[in-house]
């Protein structure tokens, strides 16, 4: 993934964005916001892309508006965790029911327009995805936005939605964990 | 974490970074592409629990009132029951009238004097 280009002023300022600057500045974080994505949603293709597809809407529709209190990448990826947890809920809500058993009218994933491909990873990058999904959900958030994101703690835990010093602990927390389970993983 | 270890760490999440950003789908197309809706049930499932609910709850309120409740025929009086434990007489000793009661020393005599 490249470095990203600067982003516009009106992003840096928080002044009203047309809906063409907010395309621009979305297809500008776009890369990195699918990898965020698949942060989101457990590594999930397809729901990864509903997820960041329902941000983008979200955002360019209006219901969601950013007010130039962070960085635009920190409330886009605020958004987009928010979003992805929404689309989980709703989807899966009835299916945890043990009542669902009864219904075989179920929408599947096959009915479901998506991009067949799933994401082709690297082994180390397959072990390091494992190592991560076994830690618990907030340590693994921070860790990938720090590491993955090159965002700041602070930033983090804008993102993550906790205090500075969660996040920190968190972060502290993850690294040593991470480092433990990558290195009984060789 | 040692620096080293903290840099390889970054490498790797970069190598990652670098695997999905080039696996992500076209910006233009995706926010164009048909929007997917979440698996919704259809009317007829959601009518089918909640029959299933009423019939569980049904169920529930047959069994609650088959509880049957002591038929007054047989039961017992117990004001005119008694029953006495089986080590009671270990608590009967000689005397112990005396420590179920106070006892009466007799009236004092304030005329009494010594002779």
């Amino acid at each position: 993934m490249d470095p990203l280009p600067p982003p516009l002023t009106s992003v840096t300022t928080g002044a009203a964005m047309s809906r063409v600057d907010l395309e621009q500045e979305l297809e500008r974080l776009h890369p990195a916001a699918f990898g965020w994505a698949l942060a989101c949603c457990g590594g999930d293709r397809v729901a990864a892309e509903d997820a960041l597809q329902a941000t983008y809407l979200k955002i360019l529709d209006g219901r969601a508006v950013f007010e130039g209190r962070s960085t635009f990448m920190t409330w886009v990826f605020g958004v987009l965790r928010r979003t992805a947890a929404e689309e989980r809920r709703r989807g899966r809500g009835w299916e945890w029911g043990p009542l669902s058993l009864l219904s075989s009218h179920v929408a599947t994933g096959s009915d479901r327009h998506h991009s067949d491909a799933g994401v082709l990873r690297s082994e180390e990058s397959s072990a390091l995805l494992g190592a991560l999904s076994a830690l618990p959900a907030r340590q693994r958030e921070v860790l990938h936005l720090v590491f993955y994101q090159d965002l700041t703690i602070a930033e983090a835990a804008e993102v993550a939605g906790v205090g500075l010093g969660t996040a920190r602990t968190h972060y502290a927390r993850g690294k040593a964990a991470l480092r433990r389970l990558l290195e009984e993983l060789r | 974490m040692s620096e080293d270890q903290e840099r390889e760490l970054r490498e790797r999440f970069a190598r990652l970074r670098h695997e999905e950003g080039g696996a992500a789908p076209e910006f233009g197309a995706l926010l164009r592409r048909p929007v997917n809706q979440p698996p919704r049930r259809a009317t007829g499932p959601r009518l089918t629990r909640l029959l299933l609910a009423a019939a569980v709850l049904a169920v529930i309120a047959v069994g609650l009132s088959r509880i049957r409740r002591p038929d007054p025929a047989y039961a017992i009086d117990l004001s005119s029951t008694s029953w006495h434990g089986p080590t009671d007489f270990l608590l009967v000793f000689p005397d112990d009238e005396s420590l179920r009661t106070v006892p009466r020393l007799g009236e004092l005599d304030l005329n009494w004097r010594t002779p």
